[in-house]
């Protein structure tokens, strides 16, 4: 499949600013993996599972995000994370001849499922529905 | 680079902290004595807004209807962006490093400590051993003096700035297909514009309903016009928030 990365609204860049308001944390705390619904049932994954992606270069474990914006042969993750959450450590160091950029925006990557039983919160939580009213409640009587 | 001293020590300091409240919490009882008009200060849309002021502190914002760019809208980014200014992870006051922490200084002292640096390593290796990166959040004053810092303060050749790990393919992809560096057409690849540019999808519907009407121009002007002239900017008298 064909990895490709790009932003999340509730961050910015290296998050170095987004990461430190309270709000964007809690609508955004991770990144994920968008998998067309199609692709998801192939693989068995579901809307939340964490799953193993692996490139020739790297690895990392992200949530399931089932969306229809995504090609059926491509994935996205979010960039905006360091160390074992970002996904650079996936993509294709190469530079681009004219511009000298890496190439961040196309690689081969596969999805692998992982056995093991992982809280599926990301998912739900990019949808809003984690922060539904009762929870919203909740919080404020805490 | 020199390896950070004591990390853990160094996140208690400097964060990353968790901020979500206007300086001195959320209170209904504050009086707005000043409106300032301002940009967000993430990406490169500079999308316009209103921070307000009570007692020298910025303790909210409001949309600015009179910004031709958003028109008022923002993105999650920018309506929390006021509470970056009085976030405690803020930087102050220059920083020295010395045995391994960060201590405090004076601005003299650390400008003197820059300079003689700056001198120091131009004067072993040449004017272009410096570089300067810029940011596209900057405005354009501060852009042009970054250019000026550089080419005439510094002497240095080497510019570039955060597009470098951004867009600047994309220039380069727009000069190779069409020898220009910014597109008039626009090409969606993914479908991810509402994410990457909050702002951007009003300006495709203007685009694509000027396109279907066929005129492209004084549609899009017209738009831009109307919205400008029905809603009027929000005037800066004090409010109570």
């Amino acid at each position: 499949m064909i990895l490709t990365t790009g932003r999340v609204v509730y961050q910015y860049l290296s998050g170095n600013q987004t990461r430190r308001i309270g709000f964007l944390v809690q609508q955004c705390p991770e990144p994920y993996v968008e998998i067309h619904p199609d692709t998801a049932a192939r693989l068995g994954v579901a809307d939340g599972e964490r799953v193993k992606v692996v490139s020739r270069r790297g690895e990392g474990v992200f949530p399931v995000l089932i969306v229809r914006t995504v090609r059926p042969d491509t994935i996205v993750i979010p960039y905006h994370w360091g160390e074992q959450l970002a996904a650079n450590q996936l993509t294709n160091p190469a530079l681009d001849p004219t511009s000298k950029i890496p190439e961040y925006k196309a690689c081969a990557a596969r999805v692998e499922k992982l056995h093991t039983r992982e809280l599926p919160l990301a998912g739900r939580r990019r949808r809003g529905e984690s922060r539904s009213s009762t929870d919203r409640l909740s919080d404020a009587g805490r | 680079m020199s390896k950070i001293g004591d990390l853990k020590r160094m996140v208690e300091e400097f964060g990353p902290h968790l901020h979500d409240e206007p300086h001195g919490g959320w209170r209904a009882d504050r009086v707005i004595d000043r409106v300032v008009p301002t940009h967000c200060p993430y990406c490169a849309v500079q999308c316009g807004l209103n921070l307000l002021v009570s007692d020298n502190h910025v303790a909210g914002f409001e949309p600015r209807y009179d910004f031709p760019v958003n028109e008022g809208r923002l993105c999650p980014k920018g309506v929390t962006a006021y509470l970056q200014v009085h976030h405690p992870d803020r930087l102050l006051h220059p920083l020295i490093k010395r045995n391994g922490n960060f201590e405090r200084a004076s601005w003299d002292e650390a400008l003197d400590l820059v300079t003689a640096e700056f001198r120091e390593l131009q004067s072993k290796y040449g004017k272009d051993s410096i570089g300067v990166y810029s940011g596209s959040s900057l405005t354009t004053e501060k852009t042009y003096l970054m250019g000026k810092f550089a080419r005439a303060g510094l002497g240095t050749r080497y510019v570039d700035y955060n597009g470098r790990l951004c867009m600047v393919s994309a220039a380069a992809g727009n000069m190779k297909a069409f020898g220009i560096v910014q597109a008039s057409r626009m090409k969606r690849s993914s479908g991810r514009t509402a994410s990457s540019g909050p702002v951007r999808p009003k300006i495709i519907r203007v685009r694509r309903a000027s396109l279907k009407s066929g005129s492209i121009t004084r549609t899009a002007k017209r738009s831009f016009t109307r919205s400008n002239t029905s809603r009027p900017p929000k005037s800066p008298t004090p409010s109570t928030r």
